[in-house]
């Protein structure tokens, strides 16, 4: 047929095989492939929370608990805890909570870091410099002291939880962003774009973000637990979400006391912290893996 | 080199400077007065008597007069007084610093001597049982949140097994001297150190181990079997060392983390650091120890990266710095 | 230029004690044998002292230390004990007019580093408190009104304390620790070496302080009670309560008084002996007594009914707590326990009772409401304090069940005090508050600044209460001074200004061959420990 149809359609065809590729990579990944399912229900789970949860998380039973946390039954599926409030509802919502500030975080610090990143690496020049310099003193910051001044005094919410993480942490999606594109833009197709006068917002919207999708896609990946560790450590020392929201690290520092005496209770959120990390951990491997060209045979 | 490290050394004072402008603002837009926590609340009504414990405390100038005098006094070492105690805040940090880097440093030295053999065993038992048992575990490793290791490990040697002390840094019904006194305090090392090093272990594992993976399949490592040496002598003369240089930056850039887990771990086991005066200062609006904790940590941080910039040079005579 | 720092255990309000009954004691604690002699005793507290010194310790890192070493001329002060007994007054003389005080000191009494302990030690100290650049917030105890108290050295031991108008609570006024004059260059302190190494008369003297870890403090063979029968005793510093009960359970502590859920591995556990002592402290939610909504009775008494005090005790305290019937103490001398009719929890009561003053739900949302407007309630409490946050869920839950829009607002400590304790200001943003007082001794003199000061937080304006409190400081028969304040505690109960929660109970718990019981454990001194220095090891 004509000639203009066949590479008009080229590009197209071309990123279909492509994330084929991706995905038969991925596939062979299998720990990665059980936690993207797992994730997957997390995800639902935490969704829809609230139909899920058997009791109201914030409702307190105190005849039923007398103040001592109680063992798992089948009214209480994860026991309750000294409140005798359902630790399963508390359990289902401190996920949402966790991995809502997480996730929103992550997409923030994404946002943060590819404006800052992609300005840095397509102008170039002096701005590239100051913006490096920039992302320099975030990166000397020590920025979980820092999270814990702000919202020690300014009293942590979801939202400043949220907008705290991700601006402390934009750095690496910046500089990977940055390199990324630096190193693309000697790359014949840039060059080419360039030469036949395709505009510069256009040049980065088309073609360099999507080519520099794949590490941005890992670091998030991989930021989403650092995050949700973050959130943890934070209401753990007394200073994340606050109450009465319960949240996976708000639980953990509920459970310090009955560490001897009622092991629900630092079991299940610990356990379902370690494994929303685990799971994003694996599938941020796994992506990794499968968007290394190197590795596919 | 030299001429590099000065250069490098320089480029850090803007870093800390724009450092303490950022907390300095944040304290300064925080609600509420530290004043009033440090007075006596029967005439907390005169304002006169505030005006006082203001100017008492240094807050009664206008915030950039402030700054501009802090910052002239910290380049003179001179970091105030706590609001807390009234002592000087050289000399609270001089207290609790040394015991914070050693604790970090002992934490560092224990993941490179498990994270490295970790690493070569699982790149050279490639994708045997072996290999998936140390990689899962390392993941694990990196999971599980610090504070939860942390209480476990506490709760099983200190609580149930009695083998190792659950707080602070030196045994309070002995008075130890000499070697006697360094294994003491070893002993209460053991576990805020491990669970400090914990992440870093984790971490650097799986980086070693793919850089290996990644050396071994490198040409002159099959010239060098092709030649005939001997495996071992491959692996030791020819790999390992090229493998060795992701790592040397990874430990300078662990300092972060190491910072971090700090505030965490000295507050759990009660180690007289500068974490633990940190978060208590916090809760006691204690301005002047927080900024020198804030500059402290920063500027630790800051040398890892030099360190670890420094040691890939030191390892790898490819990379020259002018 | 630095001075003027007093700093303060937060939600502890300083009393400012008037006129109340008291017994002279007559046991001078000396002729105490001990058992056995030696050993170190190693207990906790959660972070560094501020000072060391008596004068400036009013936070429980400082007084806690400062127990185990100062004294006052005479016990029942705040910290100092639930009863006037003499100290290094031996004992003292009251003039019939009531304005003269003349106190017989002790004169077997060295400081530890040698010195005698004389009537110039006591005039320094009080002058030192009275000098207002030192901001030691002990003055407030020495001023008549606008006038200090006046004090003359009759000789090495026989001091007298002039008032210009009767004062029967001089004695807990007085309480105060006594610093040494030799050990200070000008009464002037705020900076003064002193307040890191102090120099004291108790049964312990100060050894070291390692910052971070811990104040060692040592036995003095010479203190006037006979020498105490351990060696040393050594305070970490370990923060939280966890924490603590960890370092117990790992046997690094020998003896701390442990909190609510903490307690549990040390029930029915042989290596440790559990002993409680009912404390000075009663939580409480206090009203903006300001707000249009709150500030109506019948709202605070729904309330109380629609919460569920005894499920407080349960959790936050994990039981140990004296459910309040009284808006007073228990240490009052006009305590009597059902006097007042308890206000049983049944919310079903408590939506009728809310009902009936005007607030149901009439627009369907779960929220009441009364004239267009919804019951909206920011609960204000310090977030740093866990004991509060263990609390707050609770009244959230009882009153979001009643049908208020409770809004939790965790502050911190400098907030606390610029959105609760600031009173320079009417402007009042909270409508409720979850707090704790410490109020000591049988003196109810000392909650007028609650119920009878407009300016205090809880804002409460009764001119007739207010009246009552300004009789009760001039009625000298004790009878109708008994029956005066009953009226006040029935009045009050009905009121509400505050819906008192629970008092507390403090329970230590000590090695199973620590043997503290001629040491009497008593609540109202910090360290728990009446005589420190009759702690002993069982062999």
């Amino acid at each position: 047929m004509s000639s203009t149809a066949v590479t008009l359609s080229q590009p197209s065809q071309k990123a279909r095989s492509e994330w084929r590729l991706i995905w038969r990579q991925f596939r062979k990944h299998k720990l990665a492939v059980i936690s993207a399912v797992l994730l997957i229900v997390l995800a639902l789970v935490a969704i829809f929370a609230d139909q899920i949860i058997p009791y109201d998380p914030n409702a307190i039973d105190a005849a039923y608990a007398r103040g001592r946390p109680q063992p798992p039954t089948a009214e209480h599926l994860f026991g309750t805890d000294n409140y005798g409030r359902d630790y399963f509802s508390r359990a289902i919502i401190g996920l949402r909570v966790s991995l809502f500030v997480a996730v929103s975080a992550v997409v923030f610090q994404i946002l943060v870091g590819v404006v800052i990143g992609a300005v840095a690496g397509y102008f170039g020049g002096w701005v590239d410099n100051a913006l490096m310099r920039f992302t320099d003193i975030f990166l000397s910051i020590p920025s979980f002291f820092l999270l814990l001044i702000v919202s020690g005094i300014f009293g942590g919410t979801i939202f400043t939880l949220i907008l705290l993480i991700g601006l402390l942490s934009w750095m690496t999606v910046a500089r990977l962003l940055r390199a990324e594109i630096l190193s693309l833009k000697e790359r014949d197709f840039v060059l080419a774009a360039q030469c036949i006068g395709v505009s510069g917002r256009r040049l980065v919207m088309q073609h360099l973000l999507p080519n520099a999708l794949a590490p941005i896609i890992v670091s998030a990946t991989l930021a989403v637990p650092y995050a949700i560790l973050t959130e943890s450590s934070l209401s753990f020392l007394g200073r994340g979400v606050p109450p009465p929201h319960s949240s996976l690290g708000k639980m953990m520092e509920d459970a310090q006391q009955w560490l001897r005496t009622a092991w629900w209770m630092w079991v299940v959120p610990g356990s379902i912290i370690s494994a929303i990390v685990l799971t994003f951990n694996f599938v941020g491997d796994g992506l990794r893996d499968a968007f290394d060209p190197r590795l596919r045979r | 080199m030299s001429r590099y490290v000065i250069r490098r050394i320089i480029q850090a004072i803007p870093l800390l400077v724009a450092t303490s402008i950022l907390v300095f603002a944040i304290l300064e837009l925080a609600p509420g007065d530290p004043t009033q926590m440090y007075m006596d609340p029967d005439k907390a009504t005169d304002p006169e008597y505030l005006a006082q414990v203001r100017e008492s405390l240094g807050l009664n100038e206008p915030v950039y007069v402030r700054y501009g005098a802090w910052l002239s006094k910290t380049l003179q070492g001179d970091l105030g007084f706590s609001f807390r105690t009234r002592r000087a805040v050289t000399f609270e940090m001089g207290e609790r610093l040394p015991n914070t880097l050693l604790l970090g440093g002992v934490a560092l030295l224990i993941s490179i001597i498990i994270a490295l053999p970790i690493g070569i065993i699982s790149a050279l038992k490639r994708y045997t049982l072996l290999d998936y048992a140390l990689s899962t575990l390392a993941l694990v490793g990196i999971s599980v949140p610090v504070f939860w290791i942390a209480l476990l490990l506490l709760q099983v040697f200190s609580i149930q097994l009695g083998w190792l002390p659950a707080v602070g840094m030196h045994d309070m019904r002995e008075e130890y001297t000499g070697w006697a006194n360094v294994v003491d305090v070893l002993k209460h090392m053991i576990l805020p150190a491990t669970v400090l090093s914990l992440a870093q272990t984790a971490s650097w594992s799986r980086y070693q181990r793919s850089a290996l993976l990644e050396v071994l399949d490198q040409d002159y490592i099959r010239t060098a079997r092709a030649k005939g040496l001997r495996e071992r002598r491959v692996i030791i003369r020819h790999a390992l060392r090229n493998a060795l240089i992701p790592i040397v930056t990874l430990i300078g850039l662990s300092v972060p983390s190491i910072v971090t887990g700090a505030f965490i771990t000295e507050t759990i086991f009660g180690w007289p650091g500068m974490g633990r005066l940190g978060v208590e200062a916090i809760d006691g609006r204690d301005y002047p120890i927080i900024m020198a904790v804030t500059m402290l940590s920063s500027l630790v941080i800051i040398l890892g990266n030099l360190l670890a910039d420094i040691a890939y040079v030191w390892v790898d005579p490819r990379i020259r710095y002018e | 230029m630095r001075k003027s720092l007093a700093v303060l255990l937060v939600l502890v309000l300083l009393a400012v004690p008037m006129a109340g009954v008291m017994a002279q004691g007559d046991d001078d604690g000396a002729g105490f044998e001990c058992p056995t002699q030696g050993g170190t005793m190693i207990t906790a507290y959660g972070a560094d002292p501020r000072t060391l010194s008596g004068l400036y310790a009013n936070d429980g890192n400082s007084l806690f230390i400062v127990t185990f070493m100062a004294e006052p001329l005479i016990l029942g002060g705040e910290n100092w004990g639930d009863k006037i007994e003499p100290a290094l007054a031996e004992s003292w003389d009251i003039s019939d007019d009531g304005l003269e005080y003349t106190f017989h000191l002790r004169q077997d009494v060295t400081w530890h580093d040698g010195e005698p302990f004389t009537a110039e030690d006591v005039l320094f100290t009080y002058e030192a408190v009275l000098l207002e650049d030192n901001a030691i917030s002990w003055r407030a105890n020495l001023m008549q009104g606008d006038e200090p108290m006046q004090f003359e050295v009759v000789d090495d031991h026989t001091f007298k304390v002039i008032l210009s108008e009767p004062n029967a609570a001089v004695l807990t006024a007085l309480s105060i620790p006594i610093v040494p004059a030799h050990a200070f260059e000008s009464t002037s302190m705020l900076e003064a070496p002193y307040n890191t190494n102090p120099i004291t008369t108790g049964p312990f003297k100060f050894v070291e302080w390692n910052t971070g870890e811990s104040v060692t403090l040592e036995a003095n063979p010479d203190y006037w009670r006979g020498a105490p029968c351990l060696d040393r005793i050594v305070i970490r510093f370990i923060e939280g309560a966890a924490n603590q009960a960890n370092a117990l359970l790992a046997g690094e502590l020998d003896f701390a008084r442990v909190d609510g859920a903490d307690l549990t591995p040390f029930e029915n556990n042989p290596d440790f002996v559990l002993q409680t002592a009912p404390r000075d402290l009663m939580r409480y939610v206090g009203f903006n007594n300001l707000s249009p909504i709150y500030g109506d009775a019948a709202v605070r008494r729904a309330l109380a009914v629609g919460l569920d005090r005894q499920a407080i005790i349960d959790i936050s305290a994990s039981g140990y707590g004296l459910l309040a019937d009284s808006v007073f103490n228990q240490a009052v001398f006009m305590y009597e326990q059902g006097r007042n009719a308890q206000y049983e929890y049944d919310p079903e009561a408590a939506q009728q009772m809310l009902a009936d003053a005007g607030w149901t739900d009439t627009d369907g949302d779960g929220i009441l409401d009364k004239d267009g407007q919804p019951m909206h309630l920011r609960l204000a409490y310090s977030g740093t304090w866990s004991l509060m946050q263990s609390i707050a869920p609770i009244v959230y839950d009882n009153w979001r069940a009643l049908g208020v829009d409770v809004e939790l607002a965790p502050l911190d400590d400098a907030q606390v005090y610029e959105e609760i304790y600031d009173n320079v200001s009417t402007e009042k943003p909270y409508d409720a508050m979850l707090g704790g007082w410490g109020l000591f001794g049988p003196e109810p003199d000392h909650y007028r600044s609650f119920y009878a000061d407009a300016t205090s937080y809880l804002a409460y304006d009764n001119p007739e209460i207010t009246a009552m409190f300004a009789e009760g400081r001039t009625v000298t028969d004790e009878q109708a001074r008994y029956d005066l304040y009953a009226e006040i505690d029935s009045k009050l109960w009905e009121e509400l200004p505050m819906i008192p929660i629970y008092q507390s109970v403090g329970a230590w718990v000590y090695r199973s061959d620590l043997n503290i019981d001629a040491a009497e454990l008593n609540g109202t001194f910090l360290t728990g420990l009446k005589y420190s220095g009759r702690v002993y090891f069982e062999n």
